[in-house]
C-alpha cells in the first residue's frame, strides 16, 4: 500500500483524508490540514517541539508514520481552547511569561497537559521529568515549570 | 525615581502571547501561499573547489520543476549577508557573491531549485549536473596564515583580509606598567563556534508579483535586509517589501541573511512564491554562526592592592569562509573590555583570518562573552596571587559615573554594580561558603563574575529608529514599530512606554510591525539596542502625540494646555482634576471636526541616540564537581543585572533567564565539532543544549536605580544574560578543585585531563 | 503533498507474526520491521535505509505483552514500550534496575514510542538497555516463517545497528531471567547531557553466594563497535568478597581489558571513555554492594 483512507478526528473534528504511507503525521497536520501550531523543531525526536496528542498522550509528530495512527483523537494546541475560553495551561503560560519566540510553546502545553491530568500536583522535579524532551531556547525554563506549577494548583 | 507610574514596571503578559499559545502564530515556517513552490539550495560537497559547470538542464526538464537558478541566472555582484554593514559608513568587507564559482566551505550554495513538491525538489537537485575542481583546503588559522597555505579569497593575501591591528587601546606602555606590577596573570583561552540553535529552523518565503519583491524572514534587521536584497536582485528599495512574521530563532542569527537570498532569486524566475524551509542540520551546517574568537591571549597587571594596572590582549577570529563579522566580533570584545575595570592602560589588537569553514556572525553577547571569560578569570587569579577577594577587588576597581565607557567618545551614564555585587554575594551566601573546607569525591565551589555592556552600539555604529503613533475615534491607538521581534518582550514594553506617557492602558496600544512598507525605517534588533534606542523613540513620538492631545483639550476644557494631565483615558486640569474630558472625546473631536478643524492626531519621532547607558551585571555561580568522572553540575546560578529600570520586570527576568541556559549552554555542553571543513554536530541529537534536567533553579535579581538617558531609566538587557556563566563557572570549578579550564566547552574530559596535570608531579 | 521527508514505500500492516515473516521473506533485504518506528523513521531520513517495504508490527496485538512474575523470566513482547516497562507495577517491584536504567533514555516520548525490543534490534552499543539487559543475561526469541530460535542478547549484535538477524527473520521477545532474591544488578552511565545518548556506560550482576561474589556479569556500553562484556573482571570477583580493595581491582581489570576499545566521536574521546570504564565498574560494584547490604539489613 502507498496510499491509504484515512480518517482522523483532529480536534474534535473527523477529517477524511487521502494519505500517502510515507507521510509523517506533522506533515499531514501542517500542509493537508493547516495546522499552524504544529512545529518542526528538529525533525530528529529531539525537541519536541511538534509533540500532538493522540488517544489523549504525547507524541512525537515528526517521527510518526500519518498512516499509523489513522482512526485516533489527535489533539494539537489549536484544540486546547475551549472556544474563546483558554485552557488553564494556556492562562498560566500568558501569566508567567513561559513563552518568548513561542516555536516550543505547543510541545510544552500538550506534554504539560497529559502530565496534570495524570499528576494533578507535580513537583518540580516530576514537571522537568516530564518535559525534559522539549527543548526551549529562549526561557531557560523557569517560567514554564513556574506556569506549570500555578496551573496545577489552579486546578485543585 | 518617580514611583508614580501606572503602566512601566508592571508584570504585563506579552501582546503575542495569546495567539502563541493558541496556534495561530504565524511563523516563516508555517506560511503557506496559493501555488507555493518548495525551493532547495544546491550545496557543494566540498571544503574548496573551483565550480567548472553547473548544468540544470536535466533538472529542467523534469515534471514539476519551476525553476532552476545558477549563477547565471542572478546579477554579478559583491555583497554580504551581513546586513549590519550599512551601519558603517565605509561598509564591511563584502566578500559574496550569490552563486559563486567557488565553492568555499562544504554546503556553499552552487544552485537553488523550486518545484511543486519537496521529492520533486530533491530529485531535480540530484539530476543538476556540477563539474567541481577541487583545491586544497585549510581549517585552521594557524595553517591558513603558513606561506603557500591555499587561498580563500584571492584579494586576501595569507587569507588575512584584518592583519594584527590595534584597536581600543589608551594610556602609556603596558609593557611599562607590567614592569611596576605586584601580580601579573596571563593566558590563552579559546573558545567553540557556538551555534544560536534557536527552536525553528532557517525559513523564507519569497514572492515577485506585478514588479515588487515580497519576503517573509526570519531577520532581526529588517530594513536593512531589504536594501541589501534590493542592491542584489537590482531593485529600488520601494520595490522590495520585508514581512517578519513571529520568529522562532534569533539570538544574533537574523543580523546575517541566510535562506532569503535563494528565496528571492527563486520566486523571482519562477513567478509564483517560493518557500525555503532548511532541515535542522542544513540549518546549524549553513547558518552564519557565533562570531568565532578562537583564541583569546590575554594578560593583566595589578599592584599588590589590587589597584588595575595594565591590560593586553590579542583576539584571533576564524571569519570561515566570508567575513561578515568576525573582525567587528573581536572589535567589541575588546571594546567591552574597556568599561569594566580602571586599567591605566590598555593595548589591544584584533586579527581576522579565513578558512573553509563556514562564515560566522553574531550571537547574544556579541564578543563580550568571550571578553568576560579571559578577563574574569585572570582577575580571580591576580586576586588570588594578592591575597584579596575577588568581590572585594570589583567593587573597589570597577568604573563608575563620568568615567571612560565602551567607546572613546562616550561615559558611563550609571551604574549599579555595587549593588549587584552585594546583592549576590549576600544571596548566595558568598562568604560563609567560601570558608567550607573542600573534600571527597565531589567538591563544591563558588565563583563570581562581572560584566558591562551597553545598549545599542552607539556611537560606533549607524543608530536610527522611528516610531509613529496614530490614534482613533475612542481614545486608543496604534503605534507603529520595527524592532526584530522574536519573542523577546519588546513589543509589549514599548506599548507600556506609550501608554505610561499617554494615560493609556496597555492593551490600549496597538503594535503594528514586522513590515517594512508600514513602519519608519529602523536599524532592528542588535546589540541590545531594542527598548533603549526604540523605547526612546515611542517615548518622544508620544510626548508630542500627548502635547497634541492636550493643545486640542486646552480649547475643549478652557485651560492652557500646560496646567493639564491625562490620566485613565481622561484629560483634566491639574489642579481641578473634575474639570475634565475624556480621551475618546478629544480624539473623536479630531477626526469628526465639523467646524474645519479636523487634524488626526498622528505623532511621528526619530532618534539616533549618542549615549550607550551600560547595564552591569554580577553572575553567582555554585558548582559541584565530581573529581573521577569531571562531571561539573551547576548548583546554583544567580544573575544579578543592573537594568536601570525595569520597564516590565517579567520580560527583563525573561532574557536573563534564556541567557542563563544558553550561558551554561555554552559553559558545559555546546561543542561544535567540525572536521575537514564537515560540521559533526549538525543536528539537536549532536549538538546537546541543555534540556529541564541540565539547570540547576537559577535565579535573577534586578537593581534599578534608573539611567538619566534610557527611556523611564531603562537600560538593555538583551544580550547580558548569557556573559557571566563561563567566567563565574570556570572560576568556580578552580574554587572547587583548583584547575583553571580555559577552553569551552569546560567538558568533563577537559577537566578531568587537568585534574592529572595538576596531580602529575 | 507539499513537504515529504520521507521517500515512498510500501507499507504492510500484518496481523500475525506468521503473516509478517511471510512478508519479511519475500522482500527480502527491502524490507524492514517497524515497531514504535522512531530509529527506524530517523534512518529512512538520513537515507540510511531506503527500505522498499515497511512492514509495521503495529497491528500484530499478540506482541503487545509484558509477562512478569518474579520466580519467571521477564518477557517483554516486540511491541512492549520502554514506558510500559517503566510503568509496570511487576518490573518496578522485582527488576527495578531496568526501570532506572528506562529512566536514563531520552524523554517520556521517546519512552513512549520507542519499544524495547526495538531499542535492541537498533543495534547501538551505546544502548542503555541493552548494557544492562546482557549483564541480566537477557535472551532474544527470533522467529521466521515456521521455525523460532533463541539468541542470548550478548551475540545478538555483531557491529553497530548489525544484528544476527537473518532475511526473513524478526525479533519476538525478549526474555530477562528472574533476578530472585540472592542477584543484584546495578546500571550507571554518564552522558554530556541528562537526555543525551550514554558516553559510556556499565551494567553489572552480581549473584550474592553466602557474602560472597557467585555468578558476576558486568557489561559495558558505548567503548567497542558491540557492548563488551570484561571477563577478566568478572572472573577475579568469582567467589570473592566484594572488598573495596577488590573492587578497585577488578575495575582496574576491566579498564584494562583488550576488549575495551573506545574511539573518540562527538561525545568523548577515547582516553576519558577507557578511563570511565574503571570509574564506572566501581561505582556499579559498590553500588551493588549497599543493594546486597540493604537486602540483608530487611
Ligand atoms: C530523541 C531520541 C533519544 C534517544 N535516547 C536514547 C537513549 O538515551 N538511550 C537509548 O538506549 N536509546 C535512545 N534512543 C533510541 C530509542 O530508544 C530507540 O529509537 C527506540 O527504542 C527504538 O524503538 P522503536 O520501537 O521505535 O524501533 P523502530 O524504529 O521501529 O526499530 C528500530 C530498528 O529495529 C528494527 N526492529 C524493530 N523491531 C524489530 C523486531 N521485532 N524484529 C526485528 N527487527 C526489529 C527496525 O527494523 C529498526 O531497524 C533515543 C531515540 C531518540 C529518537
Ligand atoms: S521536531 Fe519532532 S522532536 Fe523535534
Ligand atoms: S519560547 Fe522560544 S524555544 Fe521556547
Amino acid at each position: 500500500m502507498r496510499r491509504i483512507v484515512c480518517t482522523f478526528v483532529v480536534n474534535g473534528v473527523t477529517r477524511e483524508l487521502l494519505v500517502e504511507t510515507n507521510a509523517l503525521l506533522s506533515e499531514v497536520l501542517q500542509d493537508d490540514l493547516g495546522l499552524k501550531g504544529v512545529h518542526v523543531g528538529c525533525g530528529t525526536g529531539d525537541c519536541g517541539a511538534c509533540t500532538v496528542l493522540v488517544d489523549g498522550l504525547p507524541v512525537l509528530s515528526c517521527s510518526t508514520l500519518a498512516v499509523t495512527v489513522r482512526g485516533k483523537e489527535i489533539t494539537t494546541v489549536e484544540g486546547m481552547a475551549n472556544g474563546t475560553k483558554l485552557h488553564p495551561l494556556q492562562e498560566s503560560f500568558i501569566e508567567h511569561g513561559a513563552l518568548q519566540c513561542g516555536y516550543c510553546t505547543p510541545g510544552m502545553l500538550l506534554a504539560s497537559k497529559r502530565l496534570l491530568e495524570i499528576n494533578p500536583s507535580p513537583s518540580r522535579q516530576d514537571i522537568k521529568d516530564a518535559l525534559a524532551g522539549h527543548l526551549c531556547r529562549c526561557t531557560g525554563y523557569n517560567k514554564i515549570v513556574d506556569a506549570v506549577m500555578a496551573a496545577a494548583e489552579g486546578e485543585e | 525615581m518617580d514611583d508614580d507610574l501606572r503602566v512601566v514596571g508592571k508584570r504585563v503578559a506579552a501582546v503575542d502571547a495569546y495567539q502563541k499559545v493558541t496556534g495561530t502564530a504565524e511563523y516563516c515556517t508555517n506560511i503557506s501561499l496559493p501555488g507555493m513552490l518548495v525551493g532547495k539550495v544546491l550545496r557543494s560537497p566540498h571544503a574548496h573547489a573551483r565550480v567548472v559547470k553547473v548544468d540544470g538542464s536535466k533538472a529542467e526538464v523534469l515534471s514539476g520543476v519551476k525553476a532552476i537558478v545558477t549563477h547565471q541566472d542572478v546579477p554579478r555582484k559583491v555583497f554580504t549577508y551581513n546586513v549590519m554593514t550599512y551601519q558603517l559608513p565605509q561598509g564591511e568587507l563584502q566578500d559574496m557573491h550569490l552563486f559563486d564559482h567557488k565553492a568555499r566551505y562544504i554546503g556553499d550554495p552552487v544552485a537553488a531549485v523550486a518545484a511543486v513538491n519537496e521529492e520533486i525538489a530533491n530529485e531535480a537537485l540530484r539530476l543538476i549536473d556540477v563539474e567541481y575542481e577541487p583545491l586544497p583546503a585549510v581549517f585552521t588559522v594557524d595553517e591558513a596564515v603558513k606561506p603557500g597555505a591555499p587561498v580563500v579569497h584571492d584579494f586576501a593575501e595569507n587569507n588575512t583580509p584584518v592583519p594584527p591591528t590595534p584597536v581600543f587601546c589608551y594610556g602609556q606602555d603596558v609593557e611599562e606598567l607590567f614592569k611596576e606590577a605586584d601580580a601579573i596573570a596571563e593566558g590563552t583561552f579559546s573558545t567553540s563556534k557556538q551555534i544560536q540553535a534557536g527552536l525553528e529552523p532557517a525559513c523564507s518565503v519569497a514572492h515577485f508579483h506585478d514588479g515588487r519583491l515580497t519576503v517573509w524572514s526570519q531577520i532581526q534587521l529588517p530594513h536593512m535586509a531589504r536594501k541589501m536584497l534590493a542592491y542584489l536582485f537590482d531593485l529600488p528599495e520601494s520595490k522590495v517589501r520585508l514581512i517578519q512574521p513571529f520568529a522562532g530563532t534569533g539570538f544574533g542569527a537574523g543580523t546575517d541573511l541566510c535562506c532569503e537570498p535563494y528565496a528571492c532569486a527563486l520566486a523571482i524566475k519562477a513567478g509564483a512564491p517560493v518557500k525555503v524551509l532548511y532541515s535542522r542540520s542544513e540549518d546549524f551546517a549553513n547558518r552564519i554562526t557565533r562570531e568565532h574568537i578562537c583564541k583569546i591571549e590575554m594578560k593583566i597587571g595589578v599592584r599588590k592592592d589590587g589597584a588595575p594596572l595594565a591590560l593586553k590582549a590579542k583576539y584571533t577570529g576564524d571569519a570561515g569562509a566570508y567575513m561578515c563579522k568576525a573582525a567587528s566580533g573581536c572589535g567589541v570584545a575588546l571594546a567591552s573590555n574597556i568599561t569594566e575595570y580602571k586599567f591605566e592602560s590598555m593595548y589591544q589588537e584584533i586579527e581576522a583570518i579565513y578558512t573553509n569553514h563556514v562564515a560566522c556572525g553574531a550571537m547574544r553577547g556579541f564578543g563580550g562573552v568571550q571578553s568576560s571569560f579571559a578577563r574574569e578569570s585572570l582577575i580571580d587569579e591576580v586576586c588570588e596571587k594578592i591575597g584579596m577577594d575577588p568581590i572585594e577587588f570589583r567593587l573597589k576597581y570597577h568604573r563608575n559615573v563620568g568615567e571612560l565607557g565602551w567607546f572613546p567618545t562616550t561615559q558611563i551614564s550609571s551604574c549599579g554594580l555595587d549593588e549587584c555585587l552585594r546583592a549576590g554575594a549576600e544571596t548566595i551566601g558568598w562568604y560563609e561558603k567560601k570558608a567550607l573546607p573542600k573534600n571527597g569525591v565531589r567538591r563544591r565551589g563558588l565563583g563570581v563574575a562581572c560584566m558591562a555592556w551597553l545598549s545599542g552600539a552607539q556611537p560606533m555604529l549607524l543608530e536610527h529608529s522611528n516610531a509613529i503613533l496614530k490614534f482613533n475615534e475612542d481614545g486608543g491607538c496604534s503605534l507603529f514599530v520595527s524592532p526584530g521581534n522574536m519573542g523577546q518582550g519588546i513589543l509589549g514594553t514599548l506599548a507600556q512606554i506609550a501608554a505610561e506617557v499617554l494615560g493609556l492602558e496597555y492593551r490600549d496600544i496597538n503594535l503594528i510591525y514586522g513590515d517594512t512598507d508600514l513602519t519608519g525605517f529602523d536599524i532592528g534588533t542588535h546589540a541590545s539596542r531594542g527598548l533603549y534606542c526604540i523605547g526612546r523613540a515611542v517615548k518622544k513620538a508620544a510626548e508630542d502625540a500627548r502635547a497634541q492631545i492636550l493643545e486640542r483639550a486646552s480649547a475643549i476644557l478652557d485651560a492652557p494646555a500646560d496646567q493639564l494631565d491625562i490620566k485613565d483615558r481622561k484629560v483634566f486640569v491639574k489642579n481641578e482634576p473634575e474639570r475634565s474630558a475624556l480621551l475618546s472625546q478629544i480624539s473623536n473631536a479630531c477626526i469628526y471636526d465639523y467646524q474645519k478643524g479636523c487634524r488626526q492626531i498622528v505623532a511621528h519621532a526619530t532618534v539616533d541616540p549618542a549615549e550607550f547607558a551600560p547595564p552591569w551585571q554580577a553572575g553567582f555561580a555554585e558548582v559541584e564537581v565530581d573529581t573521577q568522572t569531571g562531571v561539573v553540575e551547576v548548583i546554583r546560578w544567580i544573575t544579578v543585572h543592573d537594568v536601570g529600570r525595569a520597564i516590565n520586570p517579567q520580560v527583563v527576568e525573561g532574557q536573563l533567564e534564556g541567557g542563563t541556559a544558553q550561558g551554561i549552554g555554552f559553559a558545559l555542553y555546546e561543542d561544535t565539532q567540525i572536521i575537514h571543513g564537515k560540521l559533526l554536530t549538525d543536528g539537536f541529537d549532536k549538538y546537546r543544549i541543555p534540556s529541564m534536567l541540565d539547570l540547576p533553579e537559577h535565579e535573577t535579581v534586578l537593581v534599578e536605580q534608573g539611567d538619566p538617558t534610557g527611556p523611564f531609566g531603562a537600560k538593555s538587557v538583551g544580550e547580558s544574560g548569557l556573559f557571566l556563566q563561563v567566567p563565574a563557572i570556570a572560576n568556580a570549578i578552580y574554587d572547587a578543585v583548583g584547575v583553571r579550564i580555559r577552553d569551552l566547552p569546560m567538558s568533563p574530559e577537559r577537566i578531568l585531563k587537568a585534574l592529572k596535570e595538576k596531580t602529575a608531579p | 503533498m507539499f513537504f515529504r521527508a520521507l521517500r515512498h514505500f510500501e507499507f504492510f500492516e500484518p496481523k500475525t507474526v506468521a503473516e509478517a515473516n511471510e512478508l519479511l521473506l519475500s522482500y527480502g533485504h527491502q524490507a524492514s520491521v517497524m515497531a514504535g518506528g522512531l530509529s527506524l523513521i530517523q534512518t529512512m531520513k538520513t537515507g540510511e535505509k531506503k527500505p522498499e517495504a515497511v512492514i509495521s508490527l503495529q497491528k500484530i496485538d499478540s506482541l503487545k505483552f509484558i509477562d512478569s512474575d518474579n520466580d519467571q523470566d521477564l518477557k517483554i513482547g516486540a511491541l512492549a514500550t520502554i514506558r510500559s516497562i517503566e510503568k509496570s507495577r511487576e518490573v518496578q517491584k522485582h527488576w527495578a534496575v531496568l526501570v532506572q536504567t528506562a529512566r536514563c533514555i531520552g524523554s517520556v516520548e521517546v519512552r513512549r514510542m520507542g519499544t524495547v525490543v526495538g531499542n535492541l534490534c537498533d543495534g547501538t552499543p551505546a544502548s542503555d538497555l541493552a548494557t544492562i539487559l546482557i549483564a541480566m543475561g537477557a535472551k532474544m526469541r527470533v522467529t521466521s516463517s515456521g521455525a523460532e530460535r533463541e539468541v542470548p542478547l550478548e551475540n545478538f549484535c555483531v557491529g553497530p545497528h548489525q544484528t544476527v538477524l537473518e532475511e526473513g527473520e524478526m525479533v519476538r521477545e525478549v526474555r530477562v531471567p528472574s533476578l530472585g532474591d540472592h542477584s543484584f544488578a546495578s546500571y550507571v552511565n554518564l552522558a554530556r547531557t541528562k537526555p543525551d545518548i550514554t558516553k559510556v556506560s556499565v551494567g553489572v550482576l552480581v549473584k550474592n553466594q553466602n557474602g560472597a561474589c557467585g555468578d558476576v556479569r558486568i557489561a559495558v556500553g558505548a567503548v567497542a563497535p558491540v557492548i563488551v562484556r570484561v571477563r577478566k573482571a568478572e572472573e577475579l570477583l568469582r567467589g570473592e568478597k566484594l572488598k573495596a580493595s577488590t573492587i578497585e581491582e577488578a575495575a582496574r581489570l576491566a579498564q584494562e581489558d583488550v576488549v575495551v576499545r573506545p574511539i573518540t566521536d562527538i561525545r568523548s574521546n577515547a582516553g576519558y571513555r577507557k578511563e570511565m570504564v574503571r570509574v564506572l565498574v566501581e561505582r556499579a560494584l559498590t553500588d551493588v554492594v549497599d543493594k546486597m547490604n540493604g537486602a540483608h539489613a530487611h
